[in-house]
């Protein structure tokens, strides 16, 4: 499973939305469920599956799927497999 | 005092209808009870020696576990079954059909003392401990009434065939928790003929407060309006308190006699409003609402919105989060498939916002029930880590 894999079956799980819902394009503000509650279980949620544990600053400015590959690119976790 | 103990597989209407018509009071001990004999026979003595005669005792440790011997009246009682009787513009009942333990206030009154009055033949069966037995009974019923808790539908699902139908039952009273207004529909196929109302009330009222037919309302929450001579009115926090002239005298609790009188609103353990019609909606327990992250939560809420598009078992125990908020655990029986736990979560998703979703769902093969019916809620949250955990909130 590669890590875009990952992140998409994190995401659907957290956000309770269907795979067709989700797209790398994603936004906050596109789901109702991704409310603050959900980041920090996205932040938990990555943790769990890419060993990265997002600091405060870093999880409050997540408002979009490629916010997070951004973060998790720059320590080194390759999204581009 | 006279005790009768309840033991599976034989059935004691016959002692009650000897003990009722003494004028010495007796207790009524239901067969699973953690008390030893020396520990009944303590707290019976601290019962006071004007309501030793012409009163009865009933077992219940209700959702908190501890132990509680209520005190009922007879005559009280009686003239409850009477006004029961006159509410439910009842047509002709011939039967009885005993499908939960007698010492439960609830199927004491509404199903013992009831047939007694009116002359009903009672036929006593052990519920779904012999499902076979339960499905010849309910095979051969005519004009017959029985009572149920919301819990049994499940296992109706479980033991009896998709088609199977029960046409010579025409009543049949729930209570004891969340109505099963989703499974209606259900309840109509298996009992076509069958006339359904939902009760409400706690075994402090011995036992009923409210009524109302089932197709009068859309939702389970809806409790109806109070029965002739009830009053019902909410405290703080909606709180409910009631007055009956059918209540309980009084009750031992933790080794101590505690009256209750005529004049005292006694709490009936919910929380819930009056609507304009006057009719009830129920909010659910007291500890069944809870606060979490400044929001008010409502398991009763909850279980309506899985029961939309869950036909089994649903229960909710408590637990804390990593922050130390309250939340709680979703549980459901039987085991679901992948595509239904999922609709459930959907159906969560769509109800409510996040901070109201369980922390965990998690299922059991079958949820452990008391004698009443009811889901054994502490046992279920002791063997917890045996249930399966299909999804939880990372938090």
């Amino acid at each position: 499973m590669t890590n875009k894999e990952k992140l998409e079956d994190l995401m659907i799980d957290i956000l309770l939305i269907e795979p067709e819902e989700y797209s790398l394009d994603l936004k906050r503000e596109d789901v109702n469920s991704w409310d603050s509650l959900a980041v920090v279980s996205i932040a938990v949620g990555c943790h769990e599956t890419f060993g990265y544990h997002f600091d405060p600053k870093e999880a409050t400015s997540i408002n979009s799927v490629q916010d997070i590959i951004n973060i998790l690119e720059t320590k080194g976790i390759d999204f581009n497999e | 005092m006279k005790i009768i103990r309840e033991v599976t597989g034989i059935s004691i209407s016959g002692q009650l209808d000897e003990v009722w018509e003494f004028d010495s009071s007796f207790a009524v001990i239901p067969e699973k009870t953690n008390l030893s004999e020396i520990e009944i026979n303590n707290a019976l003595s601290k019962i006071p020696i004007h309501l030793q005669n012409k009163h009865f005792v009933l077992l219940t440790s209700g959702s908190t576990g501890v132990p509680k011997f209520v005190i009922g009246n007879k005559a009280r009682s009686e003239e409850l079954v009477k006004v029961l009787h006159k509410a439910q513009e009842l047509e002709f009942i011939e039967q009885t059909i005993v499908v939960l333990p007698l010492s439960y206030s609830f199927a004491l009154i509404n199903q013992w003392l009831w047939a007694k009055i009116e002359n009903r033949k009672l036929i006593s069966t052990e519920g779904f401990s012999n499902a076979t037995i339960l499905k010849q009974v309910l095979d051969k019923a005519e004009n017959a009434m029985i009572c149920l808790v919301g819990a049994q539908i499940p296992l109706f699902k479980q033991f009896f065939a998709e088609d199977c139908c029960f046409y010579g039952v025409n009543k049949i009273h729930f209570a004891g928790g969340h109505f099963p207004q989703a499974s209606l529909e259900y309840i109509g196929k298996l009992f076509p003929n069958a006339v359904v109302f939902n009760n409400y009330g706690c075994v402090e009222a011995m036992p009923r407060l409210t009524l109302r037919k089932a197709g009068d309302a859309s939702n389970a929450s809806n409790i109806g309006k109070p029965i002739s001579g009830v009053e019902l009115k909410t405290l703080d926090e909606n709180k409910m308190v009631f007055k009956s002239p059918y209540r309980a005298v009084g009750f031992v609790e933790k080794g101590a006699f505690i009256a209750l009188n005529d004049n005292q609103w006694i709490p009936t353990g919910d929380n819930g409003k009056v609507n304009e019609d006057g009719s009830w909606t129920l909010f659910g327990r007291g500890n069944e609402i809870f606060k979490r992250y400044g929001e008010k939560i409502s398991i009763i809420s909850l279980a309506e919105s899985v029961s939309r598009c869950w036909d089994g078992g649903v229960a909710f125990y408590k637990v804390q989060d990593s922050n130390g908020e309250q939340g709680c655990v979703l549980v459901v029986s039987p085991e679901p498939e992948s595509k239904q736990w999922r609709s459930i979560l959907q159906q969560l998703r769509k109800d409510f916002s996040r901070v109201h979703w369980p922390l965990r769902l998690e299922s059991v093969e079958k949820f452990p029930f008391l004698s009443s019916g009811k889901i054994d809620m502490q046992k279920l949250e002791k063997d917890s880590e045996k249930n399966t955990i299909h999804w939880r909130q990372r938090i």
